[in-house]
């Protein structure tokens, strides 16, 4: 019969088992994407018909009701993605001023959380972003730019009260400003820096071809630099520009039997933009070469006005 | 019922008999469903005592066991670690032989389990996707395991081998050497 010394008797189990133990592998990657009920290329629009923000999957059915505002005379108006926090932001416009916020859900649960309560925040909301220099931009009533640190600290006082007439959106611009757009026919869309300095203006009439005397709703600059407008008055445009600069037109899309009252824009991984119409409640799908994709979205929504497409 | 019947009987049988001590250090690694399936192995080190009652070949022991394990995740593009620590504390039955034992109980588990992820919402998740049990919760398991020993003297030195199963949550599986010492009998001779 074999025997084993002492010795042996320890070391052999011991490598035995500490081989099983040391087995040592690369982790595989997880994201939230697999737990959150908010997923990337989700869709989020604010109903303004029905006081609801709902959550679209990226094919435009409907997953959830993310909010419901009960009380007449509460109401948001604005969409954006907090890429400092990963969460969805939305503007209070409160019955009582004094309470108007930034919110914000969470992509893990939906829930909703305050990101900026602030006494000099009140009047309607228009616009939020998260700039990428991590400060907190939101429009306030008709001229005013409220911008917060990613402390939360006010900045200026206001940053900005003289923007444009009329503001209606606004999203953040890759080099570290904003794009500001207004409802009036006049110097309808601007870029700003981070700090409030105007860039570059255009109207739906300059740079040429011209479309007319026509106002915006809409604004958003997409991954590859070009800027996005949608413009609405006697004809329905969404017009895109090949840079911040908005000096050279690159194609303009209209078709009115799918778009007639156009809203906000969003843009999809895939460069695709989408445009909600608050009057067809739909949300309109058009290819980055201006080509009609798809409408998707129509039993569920009521006046889409904003609309944001997860990241 | 019958585990307690078992035990009582068990400890009637021994209880007359010697009893000892032993301490152990060793090396463990935490596993899971969720770890298994990102291919997550945290691993650390492991320590413990236990109090026993022995009569020939059978042994009641009282066991306290604190193991604890860090890895590393990838987690939204990112890399933080994950900690999988608890605190066993529970009772087995030990059957020696001339040169090895097994043995068997049960154990009730503390669990500290943790991700070091900074971000909230991404935290909550991986804390979902890992299946992180926080600090505090106790989950009732179980303890199986065996290993060689041999005297030196009056003590005796020992390699362990045992899994300490966490109910469905998870388990550790340990390899620790140590050392047992018999307890005087005039120790409790209050004569």
């Amino acid at each position: 019969m074999l025997k084993l010394s002492p010795f042996l008797k320890f070391v052999f189990p011991l490598m035995l088992l500490s081989s099983c133990l040391l087995k040592n592998e690369s982790p595989i990657e997880s994201s939230s994407d697999n737990a959150n009920l908010i997923q990337s290329g989700d869709i989020v629009v604010a109903n303004t018909g029905n006081d609801s923000i709902i959550l679209l999957s990226s094919n435009g059915t409907y997953k959830t009701t993310l909010y419901y505002e009960a009380t007449s005379g509460n109401v948001f108006n604005a969409l954006g993605y907090d890429t400092l926090n990963n969460q969805i932001l939305w503007t209070y416009d409160h019955g009582t001023p004094l309470f108007d916020a930034v919110n914000a859900f969470a992509l893990y649960d939906g829930a909703v959380s305050v990101v900026m309560s602030n006494s000099n925040l009140q009047g309607t909301l228009p616009g939020v972003a998260r700039l990428t220099g991590g400060q907190l931009s939101v429009l306030e009533g008709a001229t005013t730019l409220e911008q917060f640190t990613s402390a939360g600290v006010r900045v200026g006082n206001p940053l900005s009260s003289a923007l444009i007439t009329t503001t209606v959106d606004l999203n953040p611009l890759l080099t570290g400003g904003f794009i500001v757009c207004s409802n009036v026919t006049a110097t309808t869309v601007r870029t700003y820096s981070a700090a409030g300095v105007l860039s570059a203006t255009a109207t739906s009439a300059t740079p040429t071809p011209s479309l007319g005397a026509l106002t915006a709703t809409g604004c958003i600059q997409n991954a590859s630099g070009q800027v996005i407008v949608a413009y609405s008055g006697a004809a329905d445009y969404v017009r895109v520009y090949s840079s911040a600069a908005m000096t050279t037109v690159v194609w303009d899309f209209i078709n009115q039997n799918v778009l007639t009252s156009p809203g906000k824009l969003a843009v999809r991984e895939n460069g695709n933009i989408l445009v909600t119409d608050t009057g067809l409640n739909q949300i309109v799908e058009i290819s980055s070469a201006g080509a009609l994709v798809q409408v998707i979205g129509g039993s569920v929504l009521s006046v889409p006005n904003s609309i944001l497409v997860v990241p | 019922m019958k585990i307690f019947l078992i035990l009582s009987i068990l400890f009637s049988t021994v209880a007359s008999a010697g009893s000892y001590f032993g301490l152990n250090y060793g090396y463990t690694g935490y596993t899971s469903d969720a770890l298994e399936e990102y291919k997550v192995g945290p691993k650390g080190a492991t320590y413990g005592g236990f109090f026993g009652f022995g009569k020939d070949a059978l042994g009641l022991e009282f066991i306290y066991q604190s193991l604890s394990a860090k890895g590393q995740i990838k987690h939204d593009g990112e890399k933080h670690a994950i900690n999988e620590n608890a605190t066993a504390m529970g009772g087995a039955v030990r059957l020696s032989f001339s040169s090895f034992y097994i043995r068997g109980g049960l154990a009730s588990y503390q669990l500290n389990q943790s991700v070091d992820v900074s971000n909230a919402a991404s935290r909550a998740t991986a804390e979902d996707v890992y299946d992180i049990r926080k600090k505090g919760v106790r989950q009732n398991g179980s303890l199986y395991g065996g290993g060689v020993h041999t005297k030196w003297g009056s003590t005796t030195l020992f390699l362990d081998f045992t899994r300490y199963q966490v109910g469905n949550v998870g388990r550790y599986d340990a390899v620790a050497v140590g050392v047992s010492f018999p307890i005087s009998e005039k120790l409790f001779n209050l004569k």
